[in-house]
């Protein structure tokens, strides 16, 4: 070993930063030189130096170590043994250097040994975090079920001649050749403008009532020219099935794309050109015109609403048949959106029955045409069992589009989702809209994969919910130990690693209430034209609704909340039917006061508040803490009415103005 | 005779915190001691005394110090409460397998042995 002293730089760096502001650069921790400076024989020296530099440890338990050795050695040589056999019996240097090392690392400070084993799980904890990135930007999912096909599969057994949408198509293909070739305007607003909404825009056929004389008129003359046209639309509606099966965007047909205003689809516009499109045949993709069914409806209503203006009763029946046809094309969706649509046509017809039997309008009802509007009303909706048993495919259908086969998300999948859900959130229950996988977003990816629940966890929670859902749909309201959709918001919104679920199991909002709503608002109107058929015969409204039964309805109705009877009372004379509503407590058929007048509701109006049905309050149910907006109690303070001749001004002196009855 | 590493790893400890026991010592006297009480059976290199002794330091065993009024700054090893009370332990539990192998006939049987259980 060299016995040259150590440079300035050298004693700098193995002095302690105490000792080098109080005695200068002193080199205390240089244990090279203190090897030299013992002057050992070669072979001890060798050995110590081999042994301390082998340890790798800090520079003072380096000195230490060497101090220790060369006490050691010196002790040896003083009793006389040799430097040969003092460092043969010492051991291997390198074994020496390994386990001094891990023993004085077992003597460092509780800090340090935090530090280091923190600093390893950090390491360690990084890797798979960035090995779990790497593989969920790589892994994709595995498209085994084609769920579209299978949804559409019922329809292929069709004959042609019992299938609505041929008709339906060519009916509306004629209605663009008879209004002519789009205008600059129009193309100008929309460059696929729909026949139908041509037709909305020329002739403003919201509501007959509001319309000015002028264009009431042009409107009358359209509906006359244009009665044969009418008349295949109600055939049309009369056909057993709807027969078009859902369709994606690049499969919409040339003539379909006239028909309906939708765009055509050259390429896949979606997936980028090296990309491939995981959710390409996803159920949720796949389009019906149920809108275009329901603009269809509007458009028959506005006829019925001019067929009893003149008096036709025969052609306003015509005109309710052929909105339940409708309502019934609209429901053969697997969908729950087809149950909806479906609801929202049969409302519709309702409220016009409604409006065309209040009053002296009740006089252009036949009797015949009465009954024959109490057999149609009788048909039922669609189960709704068949709507949720679609979702539930569909739902099966996004979780293989966005998980890695029986593992995770994959982000893949997801990114697709992402940019699917992009254009219309809106359809989406989230609980936040930050759905845009941004890259500092996909930093988060790992974290968010590692909690978020497992394809088997959410596949086991849509089950559930599916069959809550059914199982709800079965009951009535006061036999209904719990809700569907409150179970649905509960894991959304309060089960993060459910949070998916929020990206498409909107199937469960308001989709059973609707269906309640629905056939309550049925049953009203049965015994509308039931008590319309009474006063008819006896010449006033009856006493009681029991008068009506067996034979103006086969059995009155029963309260579709409290499952008791309904409410029915008389005001200026005219009945109003209702339900006791969620509190149970009879207010003679007065709404609570937050809300509209749904059952008097002017044609066109935008907002209408409507009862928000729900199994019976208990009475201490009225102190719990509110979670949601809808369980106000000024929501439930009042009557469900179901069916109303009463005039307009009834309802608005009970909305809390305190003017009484 | 040596002995087996496994038997060394579990009896060489409980030797050094024995002879500790008796007095402060440094490293090479530890050495010396081992060798010439034990008959050269417990003699280890100082490849693995030493880290023995900052294996027993870490766990608070023994207590170090470096003495410089000798000739040459020497590091003492002491054993600590706690190393007195380890040596206590091993020193049973020793007895314990001692008395178990003579029960077996292993070893020549100890007056206590011979005499019924422990």
């Amino acid at each position: 070993m060299s016995a040259t002293l150590p440079s300035y730089w050298e004693r700098l760096s193995t002095t302690p930063l105490h000792e080098l502001l109080r005695s200068g650069a002193t080199g205390s921790l240089d244990w090279r030189t203190a090897i030299r400076a013992a002057e050992l024989p070669e072979p001890i020296a060798d050995t110590i130096h081999a042994v301390v530099r082998g340890t790798r440890l800090w520079r003072s338990e380096r000195r230490a170590v060497a101090e220790e050795l060369i006490a050691h050695f010196e002790d040896g040589l003083e009793r006389r043994a040799t430097a040969d056999e003092l460092v043969t019996s010492f051991g291997d240097p390198a074994t020496a250097a390994r386990l001094i090392r891990r023993a004085k690392r077992r003597g460092r400070p509780v800090i340090w040994q935090a530090w280091w084993w923190g600093s390893r799980v950090a390491l360690v904890a990084a890797v798979a975090y960035v090995g779990l990135g790497a593989y969920l930007l790589t892994a994709a999912p595995t498209i085994d079920t084609d769920y579209l096909a299978r949804l559409n599969s019922p329809l292929e057994a069709t004959p042609e001649a019992e299938r609505a949408w041929p008709v339906y198509e060519r009916l509306l293909l004629e209605l663009d050749d008879r209004l002519g070739p789009p205008s600059e305007d129009e193309r100008r607003r929309d460059p696929h403008p729909a026949p139908l909404t041509r037709l909305w825009a020329r002739y403003e056929l919201d509501s007959y009532e509001k319309l000015a004389p002028d264009r009431r008129a042009k409107a009358d003359a359209w509906l006359q020219a244009n009665a044969d046209w009418l008349n295949e639309l109600r055939s049309a509606a009369a056909r057993p099935v709807f027969g078009i099966g859902m369709l994606l965007p690049h499969d919409t047909s040339p003539t379909m794309s006239r028909a309906l205003g939708w765009p055509l689809y050259e390429n896949d516009q979606r997936a980028g050109p090296d990309e491939v499109d995981y959710w390409d045949g996803w159920v949720f993709r796949g389009m019906l015109p149920h809108q275009e069914l329901r603009t269809l409806a509007r458009l028959i209503e506005f006829d019925f609403q001019y067929a009893h203006s003149i008096g036709d009763s025969r052609r306003a029946a015509d005109d309710l048949v052929a909105q339940w046809g409708l309502a019934r094309h609209a429901e053969e969706s697997p969908l729950v959106l087809g149950a909806l649509i479906g609801a929202a046509i049969r409302s519709m017809a309702i409220e016009t029955l409604e409006e065309s039997l209040t009053g002296e309008a009740a006089e252009a009802w036949t009797d015949a045409d009465l009954l024959r509007l109490a057999h149609t009303l009788a048909e039922p909706p669609r189960p709704l069992l068949h709507h949720l048993n679609g979702e539930l495919l569909a739902m099966r259908d996004t979780i293989q589009r966005m998980y890695v086969a029986g593992g995770g998300v994959s982000l893949r999948g997801l990114r697709g989702f992402a940019r699917e859900i992009d254009d219309d959130y809106s359809l989406f229950d989230m609980p936040d809209n930050a759905v845009a996988l941004s890259t500092a977003k996909l930093l988060f990816a790992p974290v968010v994969w590692t909690w978020i629940a497992s394809e088997s966890e959410t596949t086991a929670q849509v089950e559930r919910l599916h069959r809550l859902a059914v199982q709800e749909a079965a009951t009535p309201l006061w036999e209904q130990p719990i809700s569907a959709e409150d179970a649905y918001f509960d894991l959304v919104h309060r089960e993060p690693q459910h949070a998916v679920l929020g990206l498409f199991g909107h199937g469960y909002r308001h989709t059973i209430e609707h269906a309640r709503r629905t056939t309550a608002k049925v049953d009203g109107a049965l015994l509308g034209v039931a008590l319309e058929l009474f006063r008819r015969d006896n010449g006033e409204w009856p006493a009681t609704l029991a008068e009506l039964a067996p034979r103006w309805i086969p059995a009155v109705p029963v309260d579709p909340i409290t499952g008791g009877s309904l409410g029915y009372t008389l005001v200026d004379g005219a009945p109003v039917v209702y339900s006791l509503g969620r509190d149970g407590d009879d207010d003679g058929g007065r709404l609570p006061a937050i809300m509209d007048d749904a059952a008097n509701a002017d044609r066109g109006h935008v907002t209408v508040q409507r009862y928000r049905i729900g199994p019976p309050l208990e009475a201490d149910e009225w102190e719990k803490p509110q979670p949601h907006a809808r369980d106000r109690r000024d929501w439930y303070d009042g009557d469900w009415v179901l069916w109303s001749l009463a005039p307009r001004r009834y309802m608005e002196a009970v909305r809390g103005e305190g003017v009484g009855e | 005779m040596k002995l087996e590493r496994e038997l060394m790893r579990g009896a060489g400890p409980t030797a050094v915190l024995k002879l500790l026991s008796g007095g402060e010592k440094y490293g090479y006297e530890l050495v010396e001691a081992l060798a010439e009480k034990s008959g050269g059976v417990l003699g280890m290199g100082q490849s693995t005394l030493y880290p023995m002794l900052y294996n027993l330091e870490a766990k608070g065993l023994v207590k170090s110090r470096v003495d410089d009024s000798g000739p040459r700054p020497r590091r003492y090893y002491r054993l600590t409460k706690k190393g007195e009370r380890k040596l206590a332990v091993d020193a049973k539990q020793w007895a314990a397998l001692f008395d178990a192998l003579g029960s077996l006939e292993v070893l020549p049987a100890t007056p206590r042995a011979a005499g019924g259980a422990a």
